[in-house]
């Protein structure tokens, strides 16, 4: 269920985020004039194809923007009112993972391989809690269970290789929750499972922020997931956020033109596959971003202003908007 | 819902364990077999012969019961002063390894986890001692500042530290782009702890091999030094003992031959051991049997 974002302050603010990544062909504007807010206990989406800012953005907000080549150069990040971009170095190494944590795409690449899974969940404890080894050790039992890992004691003593890509990215769970952020973004949790795996991973992890009473942002590009999980949806298109959605509103009823693409592409059961819709071309070269709308060279109703000017937001609903020059005024 | 396993039974990292993967090998059993008995032998063995100076009746007498290596020149008997020498040789190879793994990782991280101008600075400062022949720089600090064994020791320390470094490095910069090394980062923690408790670890087998190199390589070095009439003449060791066999060699082979097989025994079991050494450590290997 959507929830009203203003009942008690958001608990992430994003305002006209911009990042850049300076490469040698150029300047990269990864992510542009980027707005988001994720409200306490809510389920955020942020869709889009690949190359179109989402990892980027939160990179931003988590302060690892890979510098150089990247920078973040405008925007505010508020977290809890306060602003993560003002932060000292050791305070914000305080923020991360004990009030934001992260998930990510590959569960076997981001488990060190030298280190046991027990080890790696401690690291989290260790660095954030005062707790000592016993309660620790038992304290990571506990989450292995919580993430529905069968013998757990096992588990904790196994290397990453030795574990399924599922059991992984539950391990993966397991650390981001261990000291229960208010927060957890995850960058394509379940791109790399098998799809029955992801339908598990994706209701556990529902399950668990629930549990904790956090929120999550939910980084995808598989409208599934989202139509699963979010309450509220941010489409993205060429670094920019060109829809705003509540997720009923925004499948029933899809305003720009590249989500009514996005929507089209998704195979269906009750279609036959000769009628899948393709949305043709790609994401436009970042380092010189046309004028005017990003999307307008794979549109199909574009306009000749659309060439010209950049679409300004519009209201479209409550907690909607989308930027098209299509959508009446 | 069915969660199983795709690989056997994990193994804890115990020491036991450890022990047992070493034995798996032929040729890693007798260096490891060999380079204890080295130890014990460098280590205890000194403690109940005399002291190795002290000098007997017969001069150049062949190994018999009495002098199982024979006696050289001065009457000294050659199995004392084999035994002395393990253990300066052992000592020196040993402390002037650690001296440069030291060192070399610690540099070697710092550059490579840094990157840019610390980068640049950093090797630049390796390369200038790497330029100078190693031999010929530790000749001339010990000929100046004299051949105490803690300055041979400190010299050939510091004279291979950046080898060590450029390893350390090379492994640093490829592994700090690793995802887990990201996924550290955003559990917030420290830098040194990143560099320490994520990345040295996975840095662990090229720097094994080349720590067990140094060792060797750091014996030879003090073997040729003393070689040359550089060692600590009131350590012998066995480089010491060669240069004192080279003029006798044709009248009394086992003041050579005894301390020549010292030096190649321990050499060659420190390679086939640090050759091991490094699957031992490789957790992919672990649960293999």
């Amino acid at each position: 269920m959507p929830k009203d974002v203003s009942q008690n302050g958001p608990i992430l603010e994003v305002e006209g985020l911009h990042t850049i990544l300076r490469t040698t062909e150029g300047v990269v504007r990864a992510v542009t004039d980027v707005s988001i807010s994720v409200g306490r206990g809510e389920i955020v989406g942020i869709v889009g194809e690949s190359g179109c800012g989402k990892s980027m953005t939160a990179l931003s907000i988590m302060g690892l923007v890979p510098s150089p080549p990247g920078e973040v150069t405008e925007g505010r990040i508020l977290l809890d009112s306060a602003d993560l971009r003002s932060m000292s170095q050791s305070a914000f190494q305080k923020v991360r993972g004990r009030r934001i944590a992260m998930i990510f795409q590959d569960p076997m690449t981001y488990l060190n391989p030298v280190l046991t899974i027990g080890t790696q969940i401690d690291e989290m404890l260790r660095q954030h809690t005062g707790q000592n080894r016993k309660q620790r050790e038992a304290r990571i039992l506990d989450l292995l269970r919580k993430v529905k890992i069968p013998d757990p004691e096992r588990v904790a003593a196994a290397y990453p290789h030795q574990l399924s890509g599922g059991m992984r990215q539950r391990v993966l769970i397991a650390t981001a929750i261990s000291c229960e952020p208010e927060l957890i973004i995850a960058d394509e949790p379940t791109t790399a499972l098998d799809v029955t795996v992801q339908a598990q991973v994706l209701e556990l992890l529902k399950e668990i922020i629930h549990d904790i009473g956090s929120s999550l942002v939910l980084i995808t590009h598989d409208l599934g997931v989202v139509a699963e999980t979010c309450d509220r949806v941010y489409v993205m298109y060429a670094g920019r956020v060109i829809e705003e959605a509540p997720m009923q509103t925004l499948f029933e009823n899809p305003q720009h033109p590249y989500t009514q693409g996005l929507l089209a592409s998704i195979l269906r059961v009750d279609q036959p596959v000769e009628e899948l819709y393709v949305l043709d071309g790609t994401v436009p070269n970042l380092t010189a971003p046309p004028s005017g709308c990003a999307f307008r060279d794979r549109c199909e109703v574009a306009m000749d202003i659309c060439r010209d000017q950049l679409p300004i937001p519009i209201a479209t609903g409550p907690c909607a908007f989308a930027a098209c020059w299509r959508i009446p005024q | 819902m069915s969660m199983t396993y795709s690989a056997p039974k994990p193994v804890r990292p115990t020491f036991r364990a450890s022990v047992a993967k070493l034995h798996l090998n032929t040729s890693s059993t007798i260096a490891i077999a060999v380079l204890i008995g080295m130890l014990l032998f460098a280590f205890l063995l000194p403690l109940a012969l005399g002291t190795p100076n002290a000098m007997g009746d017969l001069s150049f007498g062949p190994p018999s019961l009495a002098h199982p290596m024979g006696t050289d020149d001065l009457g000294r008997d050659v199995f004392t002063r084999f035994a002395y020498g393990a253990r300066s040789s052992l000592s020196v190879g040993i402390l002037a390894a650690l001296t440069a793994s030291i060192i070399g990782i610690s540099i070697g991280a710092i550059a490579g986890y840094s990157r840019g101008i610390v980068d640049i600075a950093l090797m630049r400062v390796s390369e200038l001692f790497q330029v100078i022949p190693r031999f010929f720089l530790a000749l001339l600090v010990i000929a100046i500042f004299g051949s105490n064994i803690m300055f041979i020791i400190l010299t050939i320390g510091l004279l291979g530290w950046p080898e060590v470094a450029r390893i350390t490095r090379g492994e640093f910069l490829s592994l700090r782009e690793r995802e887990y090394v990201m996924a550290a980062q955003t559990i917030g923690q420290s830098k040194r702890k990143i560099i320490f408790s994520e990345i040295l670890p996975n840095a662990m087998p090229p720097l094994i091999v080349a720590m067990t190199m140094q060792v060797s390589s750091a014996i030879l070095l003090e073997a040729g030094l003393s070689f040359l009439g550089l060692g600590d003449p009131s350590n012998p060791s066995w480089g010491l003992m060669l240069n004192e066999a080279q003029q006798f060699l044709t009248r009394a082979w086992w003041m050579a031959v005894f301390p020549g097989l010292g030096i190649v025994i321990t050499v060659a079991a420190l390679n086939v051991f640090g050759d091991h050494l490094t699957d031992v450590l490789n957790p992919r290997l672990k649960g293999a049997h």
